[in-house]
């Protein structure tokens, strides 16, 4: 189950509950107010017909939110503009209950001020239960090795675990997935580097001169990759093969 | 990484680590090094052994639990637990075995999608952290890879052929050894370097008699 799964199950049971409530996605601080606006019944016109400024908005929401009670859900909240979070971080203290999901997020503004709860990765079975039932739904008729090798991809995110379906279905040749449970062993090349050193030191107290050289030979060669290796250029953030 | 790949490292691995130029350890390990994949039924050991793989495949992702520390460990538990209740298997082969699966699966951190070293905490373990740099599966940087490790491989297996004579007869050194192999390579490259030298005079009396040369 993955955030957007989720917030979208919270939103559909308080609807059925009847409680008033509404799901945003990212978009500019203005549409947003106006999403909101509507979904109190604010006007989001003055007396002449033309549409209230920003901050009129926000002060009426403010005050409309003082005496009603509604829920307000977003998702990609990560996404929204900071002036925004702060101006939802009064409602927060206006006592307006909110559901954020976000994907890490800054120790900042608001989120630092809300209640967390943190989605692990989920588990492998999980994770292939659901490519089984996407695969079944998309038909594609993906065999278990070739769902074996693209769950390789997902890293216990289901909307991957759906997207590497979809590529498999498309027959899309990727092999790195775009998780981020990518974990760099580079700087092992040091560690293997000192243990040649080490043997280096037997060889020259044991006076074994082949010991010592091939020792010497490999901790040169470890220590000056792991040296190059800082000089790799560091991987683009932006999706580029 | 393709089945070759895979073949030479275990086998260079088995020869370098163990300290052996016996063809039935290297052999062993060669075949150790394919062992990993056995968690895709499409893979060579998966086909070999499909009443394994096929229910690896149905529960784990590729290069999972038999890529990890914990299947090596598992496998040195057994294999080592197996030559102590049976010691008529000599004890290189055991080596032989724990090498080439370990080379085996350590190979594939250079692939793009790494392995679950520290199965099962589900990270992948990468080297180097830029997937543009890593290997691709049947790419130049393989094959490159490959003779590389030949090359290596070979030096190696000379060095321990000459080694383990001069051990038998009771005279030489490596020292010697590698003096011999150094002026070997001087003399290669003497060679060659006056193999292009004849060349370019071959191509300069060709340019005078077809009359095109400057001269």
């Amino acid at each position: 189950m993955g955030k957007t799964y989720l917030v979208r199950q919270v939103w559909e049971r308080l609807l059925s509950d009847g409680v008033t409530c509404q799901y945003f996605e990212p978009a500019t601080p203005k549409t947003l107010l106006m999403a909101i606006a509507d979904m109190a019944g604010v006007d989001s016109k003055n007396l002449e017909g033309r549409s209230k400024t920003v901050e009129v908005l926000k002060q009426e929401l403010i005050q409309w939110f003082s005496v009603n009670r509604a829920v307000l859900i977003f998702d990609d909240a990560h996404y929204l503009e900071v002036k925004f979070r702060l101006w939802l971080k009064k409602l927060k203290d206006v006592g307006v209950p909110m559901l954020l999901a976000a994907t890490n997020p800054p120790r900042t503004d608001l989120f630092i001020y809300v209640p967390r709860i943190e989605l692990k990765p989920l588990a492998e079975y999980q994770i292939r239960d659901l490519m089984e039932k996407e695969a079944i739904a998309l038909g594609s008729g993906l065999k278990p090795n070739q769902i074996a090798k693209l769950q390789s991809r997902a890293g216990g995110n289901p909307m991957l675990a759906k997207r590497a379906i979809e590529e498999g279905f498309l027959g899309i040749q990727n092999e790195a997935g775009d998780h981020g449970r990518y974990f760099d062993i580079t700087p092992l090349l040091l560690l293997v580097g000192i243990v040649f050193i080490c043997y280096r030191f037997i060889g020259l107290g044991t006076g074994n001169q082949s010991l010592y050289i091939l020792a010497g030979i490999g901790g040169a060669i470890f220590l000056g990759v792991a040296r190059l290796s800082y000089y790799l250029p560091k991987e683009s953030r932006r999706i580029s093969n | 990484m393709l089945t070759i790949t895979h073949l030479l490292v275990g086998a260079a691995s088995v020869g370098m680590a163990a300290q052996t130029t016996n063809p039935v350890p290297i052999l062993i390990g060669a075949i150790a090094s394919l062992l990993p994949d056995i968690d895709i039924s499409t893979s060579p050991a998966g086909r070999v052994l499909p009443f394994i793989s096929r229910p690896l495949e149905q529960r784990f992702s590729h290069r999972s639990a038999t890529h990890s520390l914990l299947a090596s460990f598992t496998l040195a538990l057994v294999s080592y637990a197996l030559w102590f209740a049976m010691p008529v298997i000599p004890l290189v082969i055991i080596h032989a075995l724990n090498i080439g699966y370990f080379a085996g699966w350590f190979l594939d951190c250079f692939t793009k999608s790494g392995v679950e070293m520290f199965y099962p905490l589900g990270v992948r373990c990468v080297c180097p952290g830029n997937r543009n740099l890593r290997i691709s599966t049947g790419s130049a940087a393989e094959y490159w890879l490959m003779v590389f490790v030949v090359a290596i491989a070979k030096r190696d297996k000379q060095r321990l052929e000459i080694a383990k004579v001069s051990y038998r007869f009771g005279e030489g050194d490596s020292e010697r050894y590698l003096a011999q192999l150094s002026s070997y390579d001087r003399q290669k490259a003497a060679t060659f370097r006056e193999w292009s030298r004849l060349r370019n005079q071959v191509v300069q009396v060709k340019l005078l008699v077809l009359g095109t040369g400057e001269d």
